[in-house]
Order: C-alpha cells, then sequence, then structure tokens
C-alpha cells in the first residue's frame, strides 16, 4: 500500500495545498512509508471494540438522534442582522477578492 | 534593593513570590533581570518567538509590594512567565511556530491566559515552538530551531520547544507549555525541568491553537515539583468556553504535595526497560525511582503493557486526522499572511503552499488521506478502537495501581540537524503519547544526569490523580540534584 507522487499531488489539490514536484515527490515516500507502519495495527483483533473519539471514557455521550424542526426564515431573518436573503437561502457576506 | 541577575536565575517561582511579598526586590527588578538574562541567551538558544519588553515593564511597573496579595494564598503576583506561542494573546502576536500565521494578532486571550494574568502574573513572551505542535525536536519552527541550553548542539525536544529553553537557562521561573503526545514532557526531560500533561479535560484547551483536539491539554514547565504544582493549580478547573472541559470537583495539588508516597502502589514494566532502542541511562532512571519510592515506603509492581509497540502507529493516524481537519480553517482569508493568486482557489492553494512547513503538509495530507472514502475504516476507525484498547487497558491498570513509571523518551536529544525519517522522529515519542491516547495525567521530572545532560522519568496516573504524580515526584525531587544546571551558570558575555 502507498501513494505516488501523482496521487500525491492530486491529494495536495484537493487540500488546496500547492506543492512542488520534489516535495510531492518525498512527502509521498513518507506517507507510504508510514501507512506501511500503520500495518503494525493488523496485529490486534479490534472487530469487536467500540471506536474512541474523546480522550476520555464515555465522557462525551451523544444526544438521541431524533429529527427536529430546523429554523424558518424569520429565525433566520432575525439572527442575520439583515444579511439572509431569502431568494437565495443564504447569508450574504461581503466579498473578499471582490473590490 | 535590585534582584543580582544571577540571583534571579536561580529563584523557584515559590522563592520569587515569597522576595517579592517580603521586599526583597520588585516586579520591575525581576522583569529587568529576566529581559537581561533573555536578551543574552537569546543568540544561542532562540528560545522566544516574540518579546513583550515594554509590556512586561509597564506590568511590573503596577506591582508594587503593597499590591502583592499577603499570606500564603499561591498567585503569581509580579512574577515573570513566557507562554507557548500557540496560546492566544490578545493584541500580541501568536504564531503557532507557522509563517502562515506571521503576523497574526489574536482578539482575545486563552482562558489560561486570562487565569495567569488575573493571578498576576508577568508574560514577558511568546515562546518558540515546532510548527502548529507538530514535533520533538524544536526544529519544525518556521522561526528558526530553538538549541538546548544544557548543550546548544544538541535539540530541545519538542514541541513546546522555547517554553522548556527559557525556563532552563533562566530567563524565567516558569512557563505553560501544550502537550498532545508528549509536546511538554519530552521537552521538559531533555532540560531538566518537571512538565505536566494534566487529565484531557482538566486544563481549558480554549483559545490554543488545536493539533489534535481529542488529546491537546495545556500544562506547566518549571524547575520544581512544587513549582508546578503551583502553576497547574492555578490553570485547572473547569471552563464553559472549553466544551471538553471537565465538570469535577478539583481540590489544589500543592496542599498534599509533601505527604509522601507511603502507601502508595507504583507500578512499571520491567520487560519495557529492556527493549531494543531503550538507552540504558534511560531505563536505570526508572529503576532508580523505584529503588527511591520503595525507601519511601511505597509498595512497587511489577506489570507488563504489551499495548506501547502499536502506540505510534494508532497515535500519528488520530492526530493526523484531527490536524487535517482543524489546519482547513488556514487559508489566507481569514487569518494572517495571504499569498494572492490568480483567483480564489489558487490563492488558497499558494497561501496554505508557503505558508505550511513540509512536517505540517505531510501530516494534513496524511490524515485526509486515512480520512477519505474508502481507507477511513482501515485507519481512522481502527485507530479509534485501538485507542479504546489503550484507554481501558490504563484504566484497568491504574485501578489498581497509584502510578505508573516509564521512561519520558527512548533516547536522549539527538544534535540539532541530525538526519531521520518523519517515522524515526515520531518513535521518539513511544512512551508520551500513551497518556495522549488514554487521557490520563502524566508528570515527566528530572531524576538525574547522564554525560552532562538530565536524565527524565514520567510517571502516569489515573483520572483526575495529578496530585499522587505531584507526591511522587516531590518526593525523588528530594533525592536529585542536577549537576552544572543552565540556569545556574552566570550571563555569558557579549550578546546582541
Amino acid at each position: 500500500m502507498g501513494i505516488s507522487a501523482t496521487e500525491a499531488l492530486r491529494l495536495s489539490e484537493m487540500l488546496r495545498i500547492s506543492l512542488s514536484q520534489a516535495e510531492s515527490e518525498r512527502i509521498a515516500d513518507d506517507v507510504t512509508s508510514i501507512i506501511d507502519y500503520v500495518g503494525l495495527l493488523d496485529e490486534l483483533d479490534v472487530s469487536a471494540v467500540d471506536p474512541m473519539g474523546t480522550a476520555i471514557l464515555d465522557n462525551a455521550p451523544l444526544r438521541d438522534d431524533v429529527p427536529a424542526s430546523s429554523l424558518d426564515y424569520a429565525d433566520l431573518k432575525a439572527m442575520g442582522g439583515g444579511a439572509f436573503d431569502p431568494e437565495l437561502a443564504a447569508f450574504l457576506v461581503q466579498g473578499v477578492f471582490a473590490d | 534593593m535590585p534582584i543580582a541577575k544571577e540571583s534571579y536565575a536561580s529563584l523557584t517561582l515559590e522563592e520569587t513570590l515569597a522576595g517579592l511579598r517580603a521586599g526583597s526586590f520588585t516586579a520591575s527588578d525581576l522583569v529587568g533581570a529576566a529581559l537581561a538574562r533573555i536578551e543574552r541567551f537569546e543568540p544561542a538558544i532562540n528560545a522566544m518567538v516574540t518579546l513583550d519588553d515594554a509590556g512586561a515593564k509597564a506590568a511590573a511597573a503596577r506591582w508594587s509590594r503593597d499590591a502583592i496579595p499577603a499570606g500564603d494564598a499561591p498567585n503569581l503576583s509580579g512574577v515573570p512567565v513566557a507562554l507557548k506561542d500557540n496560546i492566544m494573546t490578545r493584541g500580541f502576536r501568536t504564531t503557532c511556530g507557522s509563517k502562515i500565521l506571521a503576523n497574526f494578532v489574536p482578539p482575545y486571550d486563552a482562558a489560561t491566559v486570562e487565569k495567569l494574568r488575573a493571578a498576576g502574573a508577568i508574560i514577558v513572551g511568546k515562546a518558540n515552538m515546532d510548527e502548529f505542535a507538530m514535533g520533538s525536536t524544536g526544529e519544525n519552527s518556521a522561526f528558526g530551531a530553538t538549541r538546548n541550553p544544557w548543550n546548544p548542539e544538541l535539540v530541545t525536544g519538542g514541541s513546546s520547544s522555547g517554553s522548556a529553553a527559557v525556563v532552563a537557562y533562566g530567563g524565567v521561573p516558569a512557563a505553560l507549555g501544550t502537550d498532545t503526545g508528549g509536546s511538554i514532557r519530552q521537552p521538559a526531560a531533555f532540560c531538566g525541568l518537571v512538565g505536566m500533561k494534566a487529565t484531557y479535560g482538566r486544563v481549558s484547551r480554549s483559545g490554543v491553537g488545536a493539533l489534535g483536539s481529542s488529546l491537546d491539554q495545556v500544562g506547566p514547565l518549571t524547575r520544581t515539583v512544587r513549582d508546578n504544582a503551583l502553576l497547574y493549580d492555578l490553570i485547572a478547573g473547569h471552563d464553559p468556553s472549553d466544551s471538553t472541559s471537565l465538570e469535577q470537583p478539583f481540590t489544589p495539588t500543592l496542599g498534599e504535595i509533601e505527604d509522601g508516597v507511603k502507601g502508595f502502589r507504583i507500578a512499571y514494566d520491567p520487560g519495557l526497560l529492556e527493549s531494543e532502542g531503550v538507552h540504558r541511562a534511560h531505563a536505570d532512571a526508572v529503576r532508580a525511582v523505584v529503588a527511591m519510592v520503595k525507601d519511601a515506603g511505597a509498595e512497587v509492581a511489577e506489570v507488563s503493557l504489551p499495548l506501547v509497540k502499536y502506540g505510534v502507529a494508532a497515535y500519528y493516524i488520530i492526530c493526523a486526522c484531527e490536524a487535517s481537519t482543524n489546519l482547513a480553517r488556514f487559508d489566507g482569508v481569514r487569518y494572517s499572511v495571504r499569498e494572492t493568486g490568480a483567483d480564489m482557489w489558487d490563492t488558497y492553494s499558494k497561501t496554505r503552499g508557503l505558508g505550511f512547513g513540509e512536517e505540517v503538509k505531510r501530516r494534513i495530507m496524511m490524515g485526509s488521506y486515512a480520512l477519505s472514502s474508502g481507507y477511513y475504516d482501515a485507519y481512522y476507525l481502527k485507530a479509534a478502537k485501538v485507542r479504546r484498547l489503550f484507554a481501558t487497558e490504563y484504566e484497568k491498570l491504574l485501578s489498581g495501581v497509584d502510578a505508573v513509571l516509564l521512561p519520558v523518551t527512548p533516547a536522549p536529544p539527538r544534535p540539532i540537524g541530525q538526519k531521520c525519517t518523519p517515522l524515526e522522529c515520531y518513535l521518539g515519542d513511544v512512551f508520551t503519547l500513551v497518556a495522549n491516547m488514554a487521557g490520563i495525567p502524566a508528570l515527566a521530572f528530572p531524576v538525574g544526569a547522564h554525560d552532562g545532560l538530565p536524565v527524565g522519568v514520567q510517571a502516569m496516573a489515573g483520572y483526575f490523580r495529578e496530585s499522587a504524580l505531584y507526591r511522587l515526584a516531590r518526593t525523588v525531587e528530594k533525592n536529585v540534584k542536577l549537576p552544572d544546571a543552565p540556569w545556574a551558570r552566570p550571563i555569558p558575555e557579549g550578546g546582541k
């Protein structure tokens, strides 16, 4: 397993990180060697283990996953200080690149 | 009477505060001595990214003797401290050691900074670090490597490299760092200091530049165990602005620190100390602590820690995945540096390509790869399952013992500039990242010296048992004297 320099360049494009050819080759080699090393985890049987996304055991229980009503346009208009455009269904913000 | 510059560097935090209360010197004397020492050591060590001379002097002028709270209550009134440069300071540059944040000035203080300011601390500046806390040598900084005050040819360890170095050369008596996989404990050990990584959620992360959000903790680096407990007590506690901060009762640790370890059960893994790659001096340091705590009345238990060898593989997946999401926000639009491109996408790419160093790019790419469709189950999900194995194993172990002892690192600090592959560098964290994976507290403290360099040991305890770690380390500290420590050395001649 591993990634090629071409795949590294493609990944960097999706991540919006410009890389030189030399950098993409180095990083591809490094990522490949790390991925190879991570194969060490295959020695452990974790098929019956729940994943843990927090640092403290059972510290962050999730609320019940039940549907709830969304905010309506009136709520959004009230929140946005006039910036919410119901036609676009979007908040309008000042352009970053526009003059 | 102004403090002699030589005496200042050897003062502990407690002695500094006692001297201020007694009127032996003023806060202005202290800040003057601190800035003088920093100015002379910095050309050789490079511990500080930004100094706040004017702010520190102005703050010191407000701490007359009458303004220092009387009594023995711990506080930091008039005491100079330094902060790792990923801890936000309102109106004062915070770079995270990165070119991409080279001129970023936060609009608010981190929660820990608010606590320090409320306690009267004077922040003299921001300390160098591996970029976005990614590194274990102190060499991955956009502002240059930090050198080890014990021997400037060697690394300090990282990523809290500057925080450790400025305390070790006597610039300030205490500093804050952050620890995601050992970034406080490892430089503490390489610089002869005490460094605490508290229980995850015990110290607020609000206002800290995030690396791995489920792993990061802020903590103190000091020259003595008592000083470390004093500073920890001031920054610990629930913070509603950090959703991962825990609402648990908190008892200050300093009050119990002299209670010793009589009746403690302390574990270590003798087989681990014999493992390939563990330096004899580091293994001997653990054995020395075992002997000391036995003499002090503790019971010692030999245990086996079979999961340690899997830690690096699981940790570097989890950490890279979290880093890749945390660092997505740095786009050249919302923060600091921007490299303008042909269009918005090109601007993003150029800013991130030029602004991030290679280690940061590598981890973002590694993390994004591991989280991507088709690979998620094989990498992130598996690593998250292994993490539960760690947490479960250590919870079980630490329910039967008060602390477990491990080396801080397998090997001593390497020479500055010595080449190693990323994987070789990551393996240096094999013993420290265990505590971050399991969320438990861990304390590194000096035990002796080998070839003129300090050697540390770390102790880990169950959730919220920081007090037990301080009692253990304080017991050991009474038996240890570090030879020729840099904070006891005179200010070098010359300088800038």
